[in-house]
């Protein structure tokens, strides 16, 4: 018997036509294996209802509430007190209401003056905008007129201003029209009031208003914005921008100048030119405008230079900043090419311009020295050891080495790296078992290729009792793999170049388990480890593991960006020779910024993260320019980045979690090895740029490895011929 | 207001586009509800529900002379549901590839094969959580159609939104609710 599904499940929905439904019921009446199937539809509908109730809405959404909301998107923004948004010809002065509000106004003016002024002339905080504009003008402009009530218009809620006022029955006054918005201090002017005000001529407000003409014109050609308001005399912001937190490369500091701001951090954008971006929070609300200083001096605290001035430019005036309130300031201070090479000091202060007097400052508990704070050391020329760029590959150790060798030749590279697990040379404690590697070491050595090894995987004797065995983890005692690379250097010295310590340490897996990765702990690993190869190899170049570029994720990952500010934070600046860095490009072309990357530059499918959920570690730049800030940002700006891991993924039919790999396609690849090496090359601060990896698609086909091998590809060609 | 209430979508629509606003407002008083409930059950979260409610009615607002095209009364409705869903659906589907990618693979650099624990990912979630997983893996159409008829939705709303024949809606729904079901099975286990 022909029994439709669909007319069943309509039927139990009482979604039928009356034919249709007596069809149905025919079928029932005739037959228990219909019935049975009507009972398990029944129940199916019901099983999936009940799941579904869990998605129900637990806070239902008022519909009116939500209406009103979308009005206010629907409407234009209007001023307050019935000035007519929609129609932004009509002036004020033909608006009956308007002027009736300015009546009441008046009076609430005056009315508030008596009791704000106490005496002479005092400075209110009236945190409020004020247009002014003479009257008596306006009569003989009414053009003018007009102009400044379009400006009134735009201008938001919450914008304010310093004036100096006066008592209004003792001195000569100026009679001008104002809008007024919130205002603090026990005023009880409410939001938008637009009336007239009295202003002792021989105090307005400076730098604007020499007279009643200059006032208007000047006011009245000037684009006022919304979010604008005039604070001595300057067009600036309402407020400086919103910035809930410290952003990434910031070096955080702390000292409060005369109990009313706190320098919280800053941030050198270069070191050629000093470019300093300076973060300011308010402690309290701050009364006068104050200006930033910084100096330049030498060891000996000579002044060599200085830049004075407020803070954004003028912008972010002290005293609108609200407590709290977290303030970007940037200064560029000189050009540091006449300076010769050696070390100076960076010291930050405020004074109040109007009496010259400089803010005492608190730093940790204590007054600092000179009412500044020493930000910081700055290194001008080359100190330190340096680690030139250079090209590079890794192999697999266990692959064909003379296969190997000879590609490596042919491509032109000089750097080889290998993954030395020391759990395979020292599986139990004091037995090595260096016969493999010696012979590797040797064929490279013997051609001049230089070689990396990047000294990874604790075996388990030196590994802490607690720790995840099933995954890979640092030793318990810092000293050991001190011992143990000081081995390699000694063993191999001239043979091995470089060492890489660790390798992807703010990851689970390579920590030692979840949650175990801990930037701190691994800074005592290359306080360790750093002495020790020195003493034996001075020449020897360490690098620190490169980590993996990921974002904070649980107890999985931390954000390597993070987590390098984590590692100096943590005292690392002298324990390497240059930061290893695994730069990933993923999908995203070599030189795109992750920012603005589109999936369709990327000619990407597959895989939309690095467009959607943007981070820099989906993109090979992001990775190294983030970098570089924190580097800088912490004045070790002399130091290179070696790229210890980097490389494009192809492949037709990936694995899961290597979707990525089905966007690329072997010419993307090959263009973007030879584009990012060609930048590396130039920037000056890239040390050698290690290529993941020429042969694992030969010794371990089928793996996600041989993703990555460019050994028969297009890539290798192009890396061939690419000029080095 | 009251008259407003009294007259069709069609009705109200036409008056939108004359510029009534009082029009829209009903309009939105109308279905408001029920297309935040579809969002809600759908995202989970009160905030992006609202927001993509919204968008939908804006849209509404903006373009209504695209619905004209389509003319009779069912349509409109079925046009909001449609843009809300669809639009719901492509957050969604974006918050999973990135929740699926964070969890599992913890967006790592890839040079080994040991993963996130999967476990992990089903344990830490909650029931709505996996039922909204249950649904993202079903075809698109079916889990819209089941989110929708749980929201209140009649067959021939639903026809309308998913753009299909009044007739064949029967079918569809207990197909979906079967598919819903054995996939569900599977992740609840046969217990409930």
């Amino acid at each position: 018997m022909g029994v439709d599904e669909g007319l069943l499940g309509a039927y139990l929905d009482g979604e039928l036509a009356p034919p249709e439904r007596e069809q149905v019921e025919q079928w029932l009446s005739g037959s228990p294996e219909v019935q049975a199937r009507l009972e398990q539809l029944r129940q199916t509908r019901e099983q999936v209802h009940q799941a579904l109730a869990a998605l129900t809405p637990a806070a239902p959404s008022s519909a009116v509430l939500a209406f009103k909301r979308l009005q206010a998107q629907l409407e234009p923004v209007s001023l307050q007190n019935g000035v007519p948004a929609k129609n932004p010809s009509s002036t004020v002065w033909e608006s009956p209401s308007l002027l009736a509000e300015l009546k009441t106004d008046v009076k609430n003016i005056r009315y508030t003056w008596r009791n704000t002024v106490t005496k002479g002339f005092i400075f209110a905080f009236v945190i409020s905008l004020v247009i002014v504009i003479s009257a008596a003008v306006l009569a003989v402009w009414p053009d003018l007129g007009y102009r400044v009530t379009e400006q009134l218009q735009q201008i938001a809620p919450a914008e304010g201003v310093n004036l100096p006022v006066s008592e209004a029955n003792k001195v000569e006054t100026t009679t001008v029209v104002v809008a007024l918005q919130p205002i603090s201090r026990g005023s009880e002017f409410g939001p938008g009031s637009i009336g007239e005000r009295s202003w002792p001529t021989s105090h307005l407000p400076t730098g604007f208003i020499s007279g009643e003409t200059e006032t208007v014109g000047k006011i009245a050609r000037t684009d006022i914005a919304a979010g604008q308001v005039i604070v001595q005399g300057m067009l600036v912001d309402a407020s400086a921008p919103d910035m809930p937190d410290l952003p990434a490369g910031v070096v955080p500091v702390s000292a409060v100048f005369n109990h009313e701001i706190e320098l919280v951090g800053y941030k050198l954008e270069s070191k050629e030119a000093i470019d300093l971006t300076l973060y300011w929070r308010s402690v309290q609300e701050v009364a006068n405008n104050y200006t930033v200083f910084i100096h330049l001096t030498d060891v000996n605290g000579l002044l060599l230079a200085q830049e004075d001035s407020p803070p954004g430019q003028g912008k972010f005036p002290t005293s609108r900043w609200s407590p709290g309130q977290l303030v970007e300031d940037e200064h560029h201070i000189l050009t540091v090419e006449n300076l010769p090479d050696g070390k100076y000091d960076l010291k930050v202060g405020l004074y109040n311009s109007v009496t010259g007097e400089r803010l005492s400052g608190q730093s940790e508990g204590n007054p600092t020295p000179d009412s500044s704070l020493r930000l910081m050391e700055l290194m001008v020329g080359e100190v330190g050891p340096t680690v030139p760029f250079g090209y590079g590959i890794q192999a697999d150790p266990n692959g064909d080495a003379e296969l190997n060798l000879s590609s490596i030749e042919e491509l032109g590279f000089e750097w080889v790296k290998f993954q030395m697990p020391w759990k395979t040379v020292e599986p139990t404690q004091g037995n090595y078992d260096w016969a493999a590697w010696d012979q590797v070491i040797d064929a490279y050595a013997a051609k001049n290729i230089k070689v990396m090894l990047s000294i990874v995987k604790a075996p388990d004797w030196a590994r802490p009792a607690d720790d995840d065995k099933m995954v890979e983890g640092p030793p318990a005692d810092p000293a050991k793999y001190a011992e143990f690379v000081a081995q390699v250097s000694e063993r191999y010295r001239g043979k091995v170049q470089a060492v890489e310590i660790w390798d992807e340490q703010n990851l689970w897996y390579k920590a030692g388990g979840k949650g175990r990765m801990n930037a701190a702990n691994y800074v005592q690993l290359l306080q360790q480890a750093y002495p020790a190869i020195k003493a034996v190899n001075p020449e020897m170049l360490v690098i620190s593991g490169g980590l993996t570029p990921a974002g904070n994720v649980a107890d999985l990952a931390i954000d390597d960006v993070e987590y390098l500010e984590q590692m100096y934070a943590s005292g690392v600046k002298d324990y390497f020779d240059a930061l290893g860095a695994h730069p990933a490009g993923y999908n995203c072309p070599a030189l795109a910024d992750w920012r603005t990357v589109t999936a369709e530059e990327a000619g990407a499918d597959s895989f939309l993260e690095p467009f959607i959920n943007r981070h820099h570690s989906w993109c090979f730049l992001g990775t190294m320019e983030a970098y570089r800030e924190v580097m800088v940002a912490n004045g070790d700006g002399g130091k290179a980045i070696a790229i210890t891991e980097f490389g494009w993924a192809v492949d037709d039919s990936p694995q899961p979690g290597y979707m990525y790999a089905l966007d690329n396609t072997p010419v993307e690849r090959a263009r973007w090895l030879v584009e990012a090496y060609l930048w590396g090359k130039k920037q000056g601060w890239v040390g050698p740029m290690i290529l993941w990896n020429l042969d694992y698609s030969l010794t371990t086909p089928v793996t996600e490895l041989g993703y990555f091998s460019v050994y028969y590809t297009s890539a290798y060609d192009a890396l061939v011929k690419m000029p080095k | 207001m009251s008259d407003q209430t009294a007259l069709s979508d069609t009705k109200l629509l036409i008056q939108v586009q004359a510029g009534d606003d009082a029009s829209f407002e009903a309009l939105f008083l109308r279905h408001y509800e029920r297309v935040y409930a579809a969002l809600f059950a759908l995202l989970g979260n009160k905030a992006d529900a609202e927001d993509m409610a919204q968008q939908a009615f804006l849209k509404l607002y903006h373009a209504p002379e695209r619905l004209r095209l389509h003319g009779d009364e069912t349509n409109i409705a079925g046009w909001l549901y449609r843009v809300a869903i669809n639009e719901g659906y492509n957050v969604l589907r974006s918050q999973k590839r990135r929740a699926v990618w964070q969890e599992q693979f913890a967006r790592l650099w890839p040079f080994s094969a040991v993963l996130a624990d999967p476990a992990q990912l089903v344990e830490s979630q909650d029931t709505q959580a996996r039922v909204r997983q249950i649904l993202l893996q079903m075809k698109s159409r079916d889990a819209k159609l089941l989110l929708l008829r749980h929201t209140g939705l009649s067959y021939a709303e639903l026809a309308a939104v998913l753009e299909v024949a009044p007739g064949s809606i029967g079918s569809l729904l207990t197909r979906a609710e079967r598919v819903f079901r054995e996939k569900y099975r599977l992740v609840f286990g046969e217990e409930k």
